[in-house]
Formats: structure tokens, C-alpha cells, sequence
């Protein structure tokens, strides 16, 4: 996505605030990538646990094949930290808050709608597990009871389906891509991480459109 | 029947124990006058009565349990010596004695009373009963003096069982002061089942046990000799009939001897006793045969003995002698005994609320040093037992010692305070009793051993405290471990070689001897002068073994195994000594017709010792005999006499060399070298290899003697002064093996050496001997943190060479100021130290010292080059002695709201509370002496207070001060503020009093 579109997007969001809007519920699972921890004791992957998430998000539609919408998503995600055979986990959550530009193949009144979507927003990531002195391969990182805000970067697609007059079903997903959150992650002294961390989440969402 | 002897031998027991008593003190128990001599009683609980059969007023006394008064009275014919109440409470059988001389007639007669009205009918009897029960069938077994006849009460019936010939019941009329167990000399008594019957009868000559089988109406008897005689003249068997006493003896169902008490007159007419087997208890009075040269009688004394192995456990005062029968109430709370005035009452089941007086310690070691003279004071407690106030007083008859308060009402703790300096000139152990006294408690406590150490540096070996009477010491072949034979207790106490700690305790028969571990090193047998019986111990699992029996009459007080068989020296009650064979596989020891081509008769006082590869077992005698038994041949080949008396130590070789006393002996026992004596007295020797290890004792309160042995030249290597003397062949005469010790023994792991000494066991490293270096000091640190300066009651850490010969580590409260052989001192103070090793020593510096400081080491190789070194008001350090899971060396900083370590894991956050361990923070309000753990009421806060700051910010200070409980280690409690730096390496800090400390900790919001 470029700049120019989303300068043009924005335009067209001003432009149509009189035209149909559309409010949903989402939810989903969200799969994450992990990123290497670099360590004098070698290395290790810091990452996060799969997990259920839930979210909901209000559109608006400008044009006959653009729309816009506002994303909050819940994702249950645990910390984990993989190296020689051991697996430490520690509990934990990640709240993204993004606005999405959708762009449809077909007219905003087809039975069937693939679209693209993009975007942009913050990911609060929140370690919410039980703090102890001691944590297995605390040489490499230590998951950590904090949080961490960082930039969220958006990219995903999906099919939006009628349902009823108003009532709309999607199939969709999204790739959170954020900069490695290394408050609740932090890697322990000598050690450093390097990498994004993508989070793969495939959602179903029922929507409901409105003038 | 069979004929045999057994019998007691008088030896010095704790006298002082027996005699402390005062004059006029509290007694337990109530008394029954009833006008005349009793012979015997019956309880009858369903009336609320117990008969007591009025021997010399022909009657018998209906007594209330309820008040304890004459109820009524039954005249009988004369003399009733006997009585006993059948199974269904319906009928009183009274036997009367009526063996008169010319011209009186005999008299002999039994009655019946009918209980239910009272009705009575006599049964003239030709011989004279001397006693009577009833068993389970209803019948009566009446023992006469010619004969034993069943009687039916309901119809009149006497059935011969048996004949008992020329039981020796004193003809009437008697001397002056002639008591019924004298005149009558015989007790018999059922089980409380009714289906054993167990009598004891005077012989012409000698005695004879009979027990009557009620349900196979069977009648087997056992005569023997003993001495002293066989009294009390009471049988007690217990209720399911499994054991009775019968005199001073405790039996098994088979008349096998479980075990004898010792030491006592065997008087007929005094003493009784009852066995409560579900308690585990024997309630008995023995009289004694030790005299407290004093004149005065002999306290009447109730013993609560183990019913095991009847170890003493508590000593009572009675009122008066009991003398005869005791019966207990089906509840067990409530003892009947016959007694001088006639009927006692003994509420034992509330003995324990019954006031009374102990000290908490058996002992009470004081450990002086060349850096502390100081007086040392140590905390007693005195206690009443069932939790009571009791009055007492305590005394002790020795210079430089007192007590504060020397009385007063428990609990309490007292102040015991030894001043040094009185001890000075003697540098082993003395050894002073504490008497406890009390006129309100009916116990007779024992006195406190008061153990004053007074050791010079170059003296070795660390001591530990082990209470009692030890008697002998082996170490395991097999495993780490040693066995100590306390005596007194009638115990086995198991020693872990690494520690030193004691890790088991096994109950053996009474007065156990010595021991000895089987060829196959899988048993530990254990020798005993007053049982018929070796103990017999699994080493794996410490479960105790069906156990060897000894022919009846033997006590076998020394047992060795070789590699064939185990051989077992036995007392004989003729007072010879005699050599017996076990077999394992029986658990019964035979006597050995002769010694190979020699008699089987040897000195009573005679040892053996076996070799370790169980080739030979050497049997030295007191009277200069010594014999050698060889495993290959199977017999015993040598016999020699070469010397006129012999004691102390007694071993045997692998390498056929042998030591007794100070001689040193071939495969042939032939002297071939005699030891030095100018180190004192033989006491102990252990082979190892072809050398040995030999320790000698000039006295009891100086350092005994400790050598290696070139065996070659029987010279001794390297003699050097342990911290205590070994027993010595005087003390260990008392354990019976008289003259004879074995108190070395060497750990198979060959770390240590270990001695029986005085206040218990000295333990000595293997080079115990190896040259020692003056200490050097070569720096002085914060033991917390590793870092200089220090400051006052600081804990520190000294790093230099030749500190110590051993590693050792302290729990002593307070701390003590001689550590493993080493002492020191700061300005000439002794400081209170935590742990040594060759090249380190933590101690904790005085408070009430300031600037420049000097610190000077003692040590057995010497004392250090002073080493001077800055105190500073105040030097904070926080420990670095923290662990979480594998992680070490972390810092002592704690969060409060998880109480774990701050670490990346476990991050500070804004608002947290924090605890700090730390260590020099200097004097306190109010002042601790250093080496003591700080209170908790009130708390002990810094002089100087600190300020705590986090990445520059300040904390809020909560407390400052030392730990309660703790001994030099400070507590800071601090509110993290809202607003303080985050990131993984933010600077704790911590000033006071111009000195400073700075950690990195990970803060996160």
C-alpha cells in the first residue's frame, strides 16, 4: 500500500460520510511467528503461543468498491520461549486497535465481495503471567508481567457474503506485522533479538450495514 | 526339672542421681494403715473394694477404692498369706499359712467367702499354702510347700497337679521383724487373660519358677540359684500373659531372662512391681544395693522403667516401701500395692500431672578457648513435665560456676555462667554435676552435666556432645557410619560418618556391653550384662531381629564374629566368665564343652575382639590371660599367660598382630613390644592397615592422647593432645567391662577417626597429625558482598592459608568463639565465628569497635602476624548469597508481594515493596552483642539510618535494622514510588554514614 492511496482513501472518507455504514463482530484464531534470541549460550526463539481472539470493527463505505473500517482485535496470546528441549510460557495478551482500507472487486450491492484490505494501527502487547526469580532460559530472555505498545502494520483479504438485505458474513485475515515487543520479552544481558512478529489471524465476522 | 544359676552383679550407678533427694519432700502415692503385716490382695472393681489379707491380725481388710479407708474387715482363720478372687467375682480364696513348729499344731487351712453374702466355709489343707490364684476355668491353683492342688470353691475339690518339693517356707514362729514374703517366700499370680499362671517359690536351696497352663492344665518348673536372692518375692505377669516379672527378673513365656535390674539387694520383703505392657511401662520398686555412705535409709522409689528393656525412665518417691503384690485397675490409671504400712495406692495414670522438676539438657558444654575468657553463659530450662509450677532449687558444689536464680518455680530458664579462668589450668573436660532439688515434686530429677572445655589450639579433634553412659564404639565396615552403645538408655545410637549426626536409635536388652558386627556385615549384634539375650539388628533397615539366646544363667557382655563362628564371653553367676557359640541360623548359643584343649572357664572380666577379616577373635582377661580362637581351625590354639593383670584397650589385626593394654602381641600372642605409657592409661586402639591409631589418658579432665603406631617398633607416631580425654579404663569399669575399653574407632571411608571422650565423641580427622603452618591472613572483607571497608558487628570474611585443619560450620546460638580448632580475636576480643576451612572464616566483628582494628588468628599451627585492617561507622553490603532455581550468587533484594528474589524475571515495579539483606550497618538501638541473634521485641534499628534510592530516586524507608533472629545480617523495608526509571539496568542504591553500595536491577511498569 502507498502512501498517495491512503492520502486518497482518506479523501474519499470525508467525501461519503452520508453513505452506508457497516458495524461486525469478529472472531478467530491468531497464529504468530516467532523471533531469534541471540544469546552467548547460543540462541532461542522467542515468540507466542496460538490463540482464540475476538474483536469487532465499524466501516463505512465511500465509494461502490472502497471502503474503510476500524479494527479493534482481542488476541489471546501467550508468551513462549523454545530452546534445547524446553519450552517455558508465561500468560499473556495483545490488543491491536488499526484502520483498514478494503478495496472490493465488485459493486457494494453484489451477493459475493472479495476484497484486499490494508492498513495501519498500535498493538499492545500485555505480559499477564506469575512472576518467579527463577525462569528456565532466563540466559536468553526473560517473559516479563509489563507491556509493550508498538506500531501495527496491516495487510490481509477476504469475501464478504449477503446474508439477509443487511446482514453480511466475511471470511477474512490479516497479518498484524509489529516490530518484536522486547519490554515483555526482553532479552537478558549479552542476548538480543532481532525480526517482526507476524501474527496470522483468520477471522469470521457477521456484519450488519445501515445508511 | 532343670537347675541352673543366674545372677546380678552390684555396680556404681549414677549415685549422686539416687542420693539427691532431699529428706522431706513430696511423695506419690496414698498409704492404707490397716493395723498389722499384709500378705497379699485381691481387686474387686465391680464392688469398689480391694481385699487385703491381714497376715499377723487374721483378717482381711475390705478397703474402698473410693476413699481409701477400712470399709469393713473379714476375720479369717489365723495367718491369711494368700488370697485371690475368682474370674466371676463370687469367691474369695484365702489361703492360711499354719506350718507351725512343736508344740503348736499346723493350722493350714484355705476359706471361701461367698461375696455375695458374705458366707465363709474352711478347708483344712495338710500342707502349708503359701500362695493362690484362680485361671481362667474358675479353679484356684493353691501352691502348698510340698505340692500344687486345683480347688474348686463351689464344691470343695482340691486335684493334685504337681509336686513342688522342699520349698523352703520359714516355719512359725518366726524371729522379730519377720515380714510375710520372708516367712512365706513365694508369690503366684495369673495373667490378667486367667490362662497363665506364673509362681516363684524359695527351694531349700535356690529357687524355682513355675508356670501352670490353665487351658492344657500343664505344669513345667525351673530351679536355679541366684544372687542376690530373688526379691522382691512378687510375680507380676503382664495381662495377655507374653512376659512377668519374677524378682528382679523380667521373663518370657519360655523362662528365658529378657532382661535383669541391676543393682539391687534382692530383699524379699521390699519392692514390687506391675507391668502395663500397652503403656510400654513397668511401674517397680527394686531396693538398692549401692550405699550413699551417708547412713540415712534409702528413699522408697518408684521406677518407671521401659518394659522393653526396662531402661530407666523416671524416678518417683514413694511414701514407704511397697512390699508385695501390685495389681493395676482394668483402666491401668490406678496401681494396689501391698506396702509396709499395708496398702498403697498409686494413681500412675495421672502421674503425669503429678508435680514435677527436669532440665530440658542432660548436659550443658562450655567450650572456653585461648581467645575468650569471658565468662560463657548458657540457658537451662527447667520444666515441669505435665506443664505445672513446681518449686525448686538447684545447686552446684564446684568453684567459678553459678546458677541465677539458683530457685525458683517452672518453667524457667536459669542462667548456668562458668567463669574460664577458674578452669584455666586444666585443659581437657571437667565434668560437674547440677543438681536439681525440689520439696514440692514428686520425681527424683536427674542432675544436669555440666561439661567445661578448656582447650589449647594446638589441641585436636572437635567434640560432640552426646549425653549418657557410652560403652563402647564400632565403626561399619560397610558403610559410613558408627555405633555408639549408650548404656544407660539401653540404646544403639547410629552416627552417619560424613556428619557426624546421629541418623537412628535402636533399643537393645538391659545394660548393653558390646557390640559387633557380623562377617557378612548384613547384623549388628549387641552383648548385655543383665540379659540372657544378644541383640540382633539388621544394618540395612535398623529393624531389631529375633534375638540370640544364651543359655540360661549366661550374660553375654562380649560377642565377636570371625569369618566361621561368633563367639560370645558370657557372665556366669558363679562369677567366672565362659565362652559360648551362636548360631544364626537358631538364635541360640551353645557353651562350648572346652577351648579347644584348654577348659571353657575364664576370668569373668574378658573381651573379645575380632579381626576385621574375621581370621581370629582374641579374648584378653583381666587377670593377664589372653587366647586366641582361629576361624581356619575352628577352635581356640593359643592360651598364655604373660602377664598379671591387663586393661584398656584390645584389638585384632588383619596382619595376625594383636594389642591389649600397652603390649602388643604376634600371631602367637606372644609379647613382642610394649607401648609407652607416659601419655597416660590405655583407652583405645584401632588397627588399620598394618599401622594403627592408640589413644591414652592421663585423667579425665586433661587432653588425652591420640598416635598413630609403627607396629614394627610398637613406637607411637606423632602423639598429639586431642580436645578431651578418651574414657579411660576407670569410667569404663562402671560399663561392667571392667578395666577394658574400646573407645577408637575408624571410619571406613577413612576421613576420621572417631573417640569415645568425655563429653562424648571427639571426632578427628584422618590427618588429624599432618604438619600445620602458621595461619596467614591475607585480606578481610564484607562477608556479603566481598567488598571493603567493614564496619562494626559487621559480618565478614577473612581469606588467608592454614586457617583450620577442617571444614566446619556452626549452628550453635550464640555463635561460638573457637571454631574447628581455631580461634580469633579483634583488638583482643574474641570474635563469634560461623564457619572455617583452610582458607576461609566467616565470624561477625564486635559492635563497640571503631578506626584501626588488628586481628590475630589462633590456631593448632599457631597464631597468625597480626593483621590490621579500618572500620568504618557504617560499610552496607547486601549479600550476594541469594539462589533461585540453578541461578546462585544473586542479589538479597525481595520483592514483598511474591517474597522472591529481584531478578529479569522478577522485576521491581513502580510501588512494590522491597526487603534488602544486608550486612554492616553498624550498631543498633537497642545494642546487640555481637555472636547473639537480634530480637524481635523490640526491634534492633541502625544508629545511622540509610537512604535507599532507585535510579536516583528516593525509596520510602520503612525499617532499617537487624533481622530478628538473625546474627549480623540487617533488614531494609522500602516503598518503590510510583515514578522511578524502568529499564533492565537501574542502579539500587544504598548510603549511610559515608559508606555506600550499588546494584543494577531490572524495574518495569
Amino acid at each position: 500500500m502507498s502512501l498517495k492511496y491512503i492520502a486518497l482513501c482518506s479523501l474519499g472518507l470525508t467525501a461519503c460520510l452520508a453513505q452506508q455504514y457497516e458495524i461486525g463482530g469478529t472472531a478467530g484464531a491468531g497464529f504468530a511467528t516467532g523471533a531469534t534470541v541471540t544469546a552467548p549460550a547460543g540462541t532461542a526463539t522467542a515468540g507466542f503461543k496460538s490463540g482464540a481472539l475476538f474483536g469487532g470493527f465499524l466501516g463505512h463505505h465511500m465509494y461502490e468498491r472502497v471502503s474503510g473500517e476500524v479494527r479493534y482485535t482481542y488476541l489471546m496470546h501467550d508468551l513462549k520461549l523454545s530452546a534445547g528441549g524446553q519450552e517455558p510460557t508465561f500468560g499473556a495478551q495483545a490488543h491491536a486497535l488499526h484502520y483498514d482500507v478494503l478495496v472490493h472487486t465488485r459493486d457494494r450491492e453484489s451477493p459475493v465481495q472479495p476484497f484486499v484490505a490494508g492498513g495501519g494501527g498500535m498493538m499492545l502487547y500485555r505480559g499477564t503471567g506469575k512472576e518467579a526469580a527463577y525462569q528456565p532460559l532466563g540466559e536468553f530472555a526473560y517473559l516479563t508481567k509489563t507491556r509493550d505498545v508498538r506500531p501495527l502494520l496491516s495487510v490481509g483479504g477476504g469475501v464478504r457474503v449477503r446474508l439477509g438485505p443487511r446482514l453480511w458474513l466475511r471470511a477474512e485475515f490479516r497479518d498484524y506485522i509489529t516490530p518484536f515487543p522486547e519490554k515483555v520479552i526482553a532479552p537478558a544481558s549479552g542476548a538480543s533479538v532481532s525480526g517482526w512478529v507476524h501474527n496470522i489471524v483468520p477471522m469470521a465476522s457477521i456484519s450488519y450495514t445501515f445508511q | 526339672m532343670r537347675r541352673t544359676v543366674f545372677s546380678l552383679r552390684p555396680v556404681p550407678l549414677l549415685a549422686g542421681w539416687l542420693c539427691a533427694a532431699a529428706a522431706y519432700a513430696a511423695t506419690f502415692g496414698a498409704v492404707v494403715p490397716i493395723g498389722g503385716h499384709a500378705s497379699d490382695l485381691a481387686l474387686d472393681e465391680a464392688r469398689g473394694v480391694v481385699y487385703v489379707a491381714n497376715f499377723t491380725a487374721n483378717r482381711v481388710e475390705v478397703i474402698s477404692l473410693q476413699d481409701r479407708t477400712v470399709r469393713t474387715s473379714f476375720n479369717v482363720a489365723p495367718q491369711p498369706g494368700a488370697l485371690a478372687i475368682s474370674p466371676d467375682r463370687r469367691y474369695l480364696v484365702v489361703a492360711h499359712y499354719g506350718a507351725w513348729t512343736a508344740p503348736g499344731t499346723n493350722r493350714n487351712a484355705l476359706t471361701v467367702i461367698r461375696l455375695d453374702d458374705n458366707s465363709r466355709q474352711t478347708f483344712a489343707m495338710g500342707f502349708a499354702p503359701l500362695g493362690v490364684a484362680f485361671g481362667a476355668d474358675g479353679l484356684a491353683l493353691v501352691v502348698t510347700d510340698s505340692d500344687l492342688v486345683l480347688f474348686d470353691p463351689v464344691s470343695g475339690i482340691m486335684q493334685p497337679v504337681g509336686n513342688l518339693v522342699d520349698l523352703a517356707a520359714q516355719v512359725l514362729p518366726v524371729p522379730q521383724g519377720s515380714m510375710p514374703p520372708t516367712i512365706l517366700t513365694a508369690s503366684v499370680a495369673a495373667s490378667g487373660d486367667g490362662m497363665q499362671i506364673y509362681g516363684l517359690a524359695s527351694l531349700e536351696e535356690g529357687v524355682i519358677r513355675y508356670h501352670y497352663d490353665v487351658r492344657r492344665r500343664l505344669l513345667t518348673s525351673f530351679a536355679f540359684t541366684a544372687s542376690p536372692p530373688v526379691g522382691p518375692r512378687v510375680i507380676s505377669p503382664s495381662r495377655d500373659g507374653s512376659s512377668y516379672l519374677a524378682g528382679w527378673g523380667l521373663f518370657d513365656p519360655d523362662n528365658r531372662l529378657i532382661s535383669q535390674f541391676p543393682n539391687t539387694t534382692g530383699a524379699l520383703e521390699r519392692g514390687s512391681h506391675a507391668i502395663d505392657m500397652d503403656a510400654g511401662v513397668i511401674y517397680a520398686q527394686f531396693p538398692s544395693a549401692i550405699s550413699d555412705d551417708t547412713g540415712e535409709p534409702e528413699i522408697p522409689t518408684l521406677l518407671v522403667l521401659d518394659a522393653e528393656n526396662l531402661a530407666v525412665r523416671e524416678r518417683i518417691r514413694l511414701p514407704e516401701n511397697l512390699a508385695g503384690r501390685s495389681v493395676l485397675n482394668a483402666a491401668r490409671d490406678v496401681m494396689y500395692s501391698v506396702s509396709d504400712s499395708g496398702l498403697m495406692v498409686l494413681p500412675v495414670g495421672s502421674l503425669g500431672a503429678a508435680p514435677r522438676v527436669a532440665a530440658l539438657h542432660e548436659d550443658l558444654v562450655f567450650r572456653g578457648n585461648v581467645c575468650d575468657r569471658r565468662v560463657i553463659t548458657q540457658d537451662l530450662a527447667i520444666v515441669d513435665p505435665g506443664g505445672g509450677a513446681t518449686n525448686f532449687v538447684l545447686s552446684v558444689d564446684a568453684p567459678g560456676i553459678s546458677v541465677m536464680p539458683e530457685a525458683g518455680t517452672t518453667p524457667m530458664i536459669v542462667q548456668v555462667r562458668v567463669d574460664p579462668a577458674t578452669w584455666q589450668n586444666q585443659t581437657g573436660t571437667a565434668t560437674v554435676l547440677l543438681n536439681i532439688h525440689s520439696s514440692a515434686a514428686v520425681n527424683i530429677p536427674r542432675p544436669v552435666r555440666l561439661l567445661i572445655n578448656n582447650r589449647n589450639p594446638e589441641q585436636r579433634g572437635t567434640f560432640i556432645n552426646v549425653p549418657g553412659k557410652l560403652a563402647d564404639i564400632l565403626a561399619d565396615p560397610a558403610r559410613d557410619r558408627f555405633y555408639v552403645l549408650r548404656q544407660d538408655r539401653n540404646e544403639v545410637l547410629v552416627f552417619d560418618g560424613a556428619t557426624q549426626t546421629q541418623v537412628a536409635v535402636l533399643k537393645t536388652y538391659n545394660t548393653p556391653t558390646q557390640m559387633t558386627i557380623t562377617y557378612d556385615h548384613k547384623c549388628l549384634l549387641v552383648g548385655h550384662d543383665d540379659s540372657q539375650f544378644a541383640a540382633v539388628f539388621d544394618l540395612d533397615t535398623f529393624e531389631k531381629q529375633p534375638p540370640i539366646i544364651f543359655p540360661f544363667g549366661h550374660y553375654p557382655r562380649s560377642v565377636a564374629a570371625s569369618g566361621r563362628a561368633i563367639l560370645g564371653l558370657s557372665r556366669k553367676a558363679d562369677g567366672t566368665g565362659t565362652i559360648d557359640v551362636v548360631n544364626m541360623a537358631t538364635r541360640r548359643a551353645t557353651n562350648l564343652p572346652s577351648l579347644g584343649v584348654y577348659e571353657n572357664k575364664l576370668h569373668v572380666n574378658t573381651v573379645l575382639a575380632a579381626s576385621p577379616n574375621g581370621a581370629t577373635i582374641l579374648a584378653a582377661s583381666a587377670d593377664g590371660s589372653v587366647m586366641l580362637y582361629n576361624a581356619s581351625a575352628d577352635t581356640f590354639t593359643i592360651s598364655r599367660k604373660d602377664f598379671e593383670e591387663l586393661s584398656g584397650a584390645f584389638a585384632a589385626s588383619n596382619y595376625q598382630m594383636y594389642v591389649v593394654d600397652n603390649h602388643l602381641l604376634n600371631a602367637s600372642l606372644v609379647p613382642v613390644g610394649r607401648m609407652e605409657s607416659a601419655t597416660g592409661a590405655s583407652s583405645g586402639f584401632v588397627f588399620v592397615d598394618q599401622g594403627g591409631f592408640r589413644s591414652t589418658t592421663p585423667g579425665d579432665a586433661a587432653p588425652g592422647v591420640i598416635q598413630r603406631m609403627d607396629l614394627s617398633s610398637a613406637a607411637g607416631i606423632r602423639p598429639t593432645r586431642m580436645a578431651e580425654a578418651p574414657l579411660s579404663p576407670t569410667i569404663c569399669s562402671s560399663s561392667k567391662v571392667r578395666g577394658f575399653t574400646r573407645t577408637l574407632a575408624a571410619l571406613a571411608s577413612r576421613t576420621a577417626v572417631v573417640s569415645l571422650t568425655q563429653s562424648g565423641i571427639t571426632v578427628l580427622p584422618w590427618n588429624y597429625d599432618a604438619a600445620v603452618a602458621p595461619p596467614r591472613i591475607a585480606q578481610l572483607v564484607n562477608a556479603a558482598d566481598m567488598s571493603l571497608p567493614v564496619a562494626p558487628g559487621g559480618l565478614v570474611t577473612l581469606w588467608g592459608e592454614n586457617f583450620s585443619p577442617v571444614n566446619m560450620a556452626t549452628q550453635e546460638v550464640p555463635l561460638p568463639t573457637a571454631l574447628g580448632e581455631s580461634c580469633l580475636t579483634v583488638n583482643g576480643v574474641a570474635v563469634p565465628m560461623l564457619y572455617v576451612s583452610s582458607n576461609q572464616i566467616n565470624a561477625q566483628l564486635p559492635f563497640n569497635m571503631d578506626g584501626q582494628a588488628m586481628l590475630v588468628l589462633h590456631t593448632p599451627g599457631g597464631t597468625s602476624d597480626s593483621f590490621g585492617f579500618t572500620v568504618m561507622p557504617a560499610a552496607p553490603g547486601v549479600f550476594r548469597s541469594g539462589v533461585a532455581g540453578p541461578l546462585t550468587n544473586l542479589p538479597t533484594v525481595l520483592r514483598a508481594v511474591n517474597g522472591e528474589l529481584v531478578t529479569g524475571s522478577n522485576p521491581i515495579h513502580p510501588g512494590d515493596r522491597i526487603v534488602i539483606y544486608a550486612a554492616g550497618l553498624g550498631p543498633t538501638e537497642p545494642a546487640v552483642e555481637a555472636g547473639v541473634p537480634a530480637p524481635c521485641d523490640p526491634l534492633a534499628r541502625v544508629v545511622i539510618e540509610p537512604t535507599v534510592t532507585l535510579g536516583g530516586v528516593q525509596l520510602v524507608l520503612e525499617y532499617a535494622g537487624l533481622a530478628p533472629g538473625q546474627i549480623g545480617v540487617y533488614q531494609i523495608n522500602a516503598l518503590v514510588p510510583g515514578h522511578v526509571p524502568l529499564g533492565m539496568e537501574i542502579p539500587l542504591s544504598m548510603v549511610q554514614g559515608g559508606g555506600s553500595t550499588t546494584l543494577n536491577v531490572r524495574v518495569v511498569d
